[in-house]
């Protein structure tokens, strides 16, 4: 039992699904454990495929309870504290952020939809966001919503007793929240930050009741969330279940979802670590959804025919591996592209995930902003054109189909990180590059010794994986200061990525600043500096008594218009 | 008087022991442990500094031993990584279910597993001893995680009659006891079984039959009272086991118990959490077999004056 399965390891590591992690632990940002926010993984988003906004289509009866399975303890109920993406989905029923970023109509793109906040305006620089606040809100303790309660959520998180875990990271270079009037604020940054309003849609930046965390302190209002959010928070017995109740004078919910008040009378979290138990627990009429299913209960799910599968894809950049492009053999750029002709990441998919994922072809997950379609038509399946390329870099194949090059093998040092998910898709493209003449040690490490590897440079392929919402995160792991201390694990340094991108994250205009991204996913995958696996997918189960879930463009689900009726 | 102060004297140096490995524990992970906990937040270089700070990392080794061993005399476990809140409290408000699940497993052996002991004891070779000796085999043999799986499946996935994880009722506390006590029920049925047979066969027993003694006296007053102390023994000594059991229990019915909240505090890497629940385990486990060593010597004056049981 000590063994985790992998998908429910993924959900906690810190690299990659890491960075998805379950939505709880350690699972970075994760949610079924600890991930971190901004490095774990959460529940990713939203809806997949056909319905844009609605997870489940249709609606039901209003009223009873609905008990969702989530695999592991909140570490906070506070949205602007917390570590753990699990957080996120559970506070983002009981508060309301400025604005919502929603899937666009149809479910492709994206559109921003008014929260808190009627109407918002954007400085040319990216610097100084104001915003029109709503007259008609009041929080669960009766406080009336005005800006000071934007002033004194934005400040509780970078106040260092916060110990915010995320959300300090996720609001970049926060300078001030000036109070113009009463209903209108502005939220000030030291330089520009052009990701900060997908950022303040993501869950760490729910308007909180400066009532409560004045009362409660810094740290206690994590016990005590006091929100405007459709759900009302009742308890939350220690490692076992959190209970809400539908707050009755909502009515400043999403236009998209009606503005009203939640159809469900009870909202109930009930924490289930074993994954297996989920799925019992699912099927014995004591949960209506569970989430983050090993896949191959998923698959049984399926075939069961009996139960939903509301799958929400990854924003960020999807799990795979960094190339070393300063040690031999795959300094040489003919070697890099070889790599990525030789693998074939739909039948990894197929074979090796059960189908629940999405196979990756670039830096970015597609619903990320700044996706670049071009950069992900790169590189298709062609062994063959992997074998030219080797030939053409002097690498002939001997006697035992390995190929060498003046007495030397064609050696790759494979390095990842225990825990992840790595260990057998990484074994399938190791055996893919094996079939073009490859050879490899594959050795995997604990996270931190890993990590420190990565950053010497002793490896040729690592492991990594990242969940945001902005595609400013590529910052964080191609960027020439990242390479001995950061996330560079390709140990790249091309001082044009890393102006293309600042220059991005000071452009307010959304259509120019998508364009530099695109230019910098293409640029990034032309000097094959990463190979792409799989688009971390997040699988909510569901009983066929639940409708009208919807679902982020961050990784969570909605539960404003649900029903079990 | 004097054997219960001994009991208690040998208790000591144990519970030192387990302070020592529990304190240990932040320095054998690999690393700097507040860049490890603090892995994948986006602390600032200042966080990390300060975590250091908390943890008392600057300090040499011993001045951290003693600060953790201060702490912990006046009740402070120290702060849980994750939730900020205090080690103490959470630990103390999951012990209950813990307790809970692991009396009731204990309470499923001994009421499954003692009269089918007897049966076996007393008609040795009969249908009833052959069918008890069956279920006691299955019960060694069958793990207990498999187990609650199997029953899982069919009273909850396939019947729909028990929940498959615990709901705060009696009826969510049925499985997991049942499945965590089987094992050590069939312990106690070959246990009884054979000493009750060995009795039988002694001198004490023959001269009791000889003085009239109903068959009933026989059993109860005499053999079953003489058997009975290997088993309370070995309740004692399996508590370590049943204890492991639970945390793997719990996780499997999703119980908010100590056993499942260590589980979450090891995949977090939550220190504090990890070693607590390590302290109050180990004591836990000390004072149960210092309770069992009590009882055992009430219920046989010899080994009192041995001074073992």
């Amino acid at each position: 039992m000590t063994d985790l399965p992998p998908r429910q390891a993924h959900s906690q590591v810190p690299g990659l699904r890491a960075m998805q992690a379950d939505l709880s632990r350690r699972r970075l940002l994760g949610a079924g454990g600890t991930l971190a926010a901004g490095i774990g993984l959460a529940p990713l988003l939203a809806a997949c495929g056909s319905s844009a906004s609605s997870g489940s289509a249709g609606s039901g009866k209003p009223g009873g309870t609905l008990t969702m399975g989530i695999n592991g303890p909140p570490d906070t109920l506070d949205p602007g504290a917390t570590g753990l993406a699990l957080t996120l989905l559970i506070s983002m029923t009981m508060f309301d952020p400025l604005v919502w970023w929603f899937p666009g109509p149809g479910g492709t793109g994206s559109r921003f939809v008014p929260g808190l906040a009627e109407s918002y305006t954007v400085s040319p620089d990216a610097s100084v966001y104001t915003f029109k606040l709503r007259k008609d809100v009041t929080f669960h303790d009766g406080t009336k919503f005005d800006a000071n309660a934007v002033k004194a959520t934005y400040d509780h998180v970078v106040d260092p007793a916060t110990k915010s875990k995320s959300g300090l990271g996720a609001l970049g270079p926060y300078k001030e929240t000036k109070i113009i009037d009463q209903y209108t604020c502005q939220i000030v940054f030291s330089e520009p930050n052009a990701s900060f309003l997908h950022q303040q849609a993501a869950g760490n930046f729910g308007i909180a009741s400066p009532t409560a965390l004045k009362k409660y302190g810094p740290t206690g209002f994590g016990n005590h969330p006091v929100g405007t959010g459709p759900f009302t928070f009742v308890s939350y017995q220690t490692g076992d279940q959190l209970n809400l109740v539908k707050n009755p004078h909502y009515k400043w919910g999403p236009a998209i979802f009606g503005s009203g008040p939640a159809k469900l009378d009870k909202l109930i979290f009930r924490i289930v670590t074993d994954d297996s138990g989920r799925y019992n627990a699912l099927q014995s009429g004591q949960l209506q959804i569970a989430m983050s299913l090993p896949a191959n209960d998923i698959a049984a799910a399926e075939k069961a025919g009996t139960f939903h599968e509301l799958t929400v894809p990854s924003i960020g950049t999807p799990a795979g591996l960094p190339i070393n492009v300063t040690k031999p053999p795959t300094d040489d750029l003919r070697v890099r592209e070889a790599i990525m002709y030789a693998v074939d990441q739909e039948k990894l998919v197929k074979d090796v995930l059960f189908g629940v994922d999405t196979a990756a072809h670039s830096v970015l997950t597609p619903i990320t902003p700044g996706y670049s379609p071009a950069s992900a038509k790169l590189y298709s399946y062609n062994p063959a054109k992997s074998n030219a390329l080797l030939d053409q870099a002097g690498w002939t194949k001997g006697s035992g189909g390995v190929r060498s090059k003046n007495g030397k093998e064609l050696a790759l040092n494979v390095i990842l990180f225990a825990d992840a998910g790595f260990e057998l898709p990484t074994q399938f493209v190791v055996s893919e590059l094996e079939k073009v003449g490859f050879t490899a040690k594959t050795a995997v490490q604990p996270f931190a010794t890993a990590q420190a590897s990565f950053n010497s440079g002793v490896h040729n392929l690592g492991a990594f994986g990242y969940f945001g919402t902005d595609p400013y995160l590529l910052n964080i792991w191609v960027n020439s200061d990242a390479i001995k201390s950061g996330f560079n694990w390709s140990h790249y340094d091309n001082p044009k990525v890393d102006a293309m991108i600042a220059q991005a994250n000071k452009t307010a205009d959304t259509g120019k600043r998508n364009a530099l991204y695109e230019q910098v996913c293409v640029t990034l995958m032309k000097d094959a500096i990463y190979v792409p696996m799989w688009d971390v997918n997040f699988p909510f189960t569901t009983a066929p008594s639940v409708k009208g879930l919807h679902t982020t463009l961050n990784g969570y689900i909605t539960f404003h218009t649900a029903t079990v009726g | 008087m004097g054997f219960v102060l001994r009991r208690l004297a040998t208790a000591v140096p144990v519970i030192i022991g387990i302070t020592i490995i529990a304190f240990l524990l932040i320095h054998l992970v690999p690393g700097d442990p507040a860049k490890i906990i603090l892995f994948g937040t986006e602390a600032t270089p200042a966080q990390l500094e300060n975590l250091r700070r908390q943890l008392g990392l600057e300090n040499s080794l011993w001045q951290q031993y003693f600060s953790f061993i201060g702490q912990l005399l006046h009740g402070n476990l120290g702060t849980s990584y994750l939730t900020q809140n205090s080690v103490a409290h959470e630990l103390l408000s999951r012990a209950p279910d813990t307790l809970e699940l692991t009396g009731a497993a204990v309470l499923v052996a001994i009421v499954v597993g003692v009269p089918l002991g007897m049966l076996g004891g007393v008609f040795p070779g009969s249908l009833a001893d052959r069918a008890a000796r069956a279920v006691s085999f299955l019960g060694v043999a069958v793990p207990y995680f498999f187990l609650a799986l199997l029953l899982v499946l069919l009273f909850s996935v396939r019947l729909h009659l028990l929940p498959a994880i615990s709901n705060g009722s009696i009826s969510g506390l049925i499985l997991p006891a049942v499945s965590l006590g089987w094992g050590y029920a069939a312990i106690l049925t070959r246990l009884v079984r054979g000493r009750l047979i060995e009795e039988y066969r002694s001198e004490y027993v023959k001269s009791a039959r000889a003085r009239g003694c109903t068959e009933w006296r026989v059993l109860l007053r005499h053999a079953l009272r003489n058997s009975s102390i290997p088993a309370i023994t070995t309740i004692g000594l399996q508590f370590g086991n049943i204890l492991t059991g639970a945390a793997v229990t719990e996780v499997i019915f999703g119980r908010p118990g100590l056993g499942s909240f260590l589980a979450t505090a090891i995949s977090n890497k939550n220190i504090p959490v990890v070693q607590g629940a390590i302290v109050l385990i180990g004591i836990g486990y000390v004072l149960i077999n210092l309770i069992i060593d009590l009882i055992v010597g009430a219920v046989d004056p010899r080994t009192r004056a041995a001074g073992l049981a």
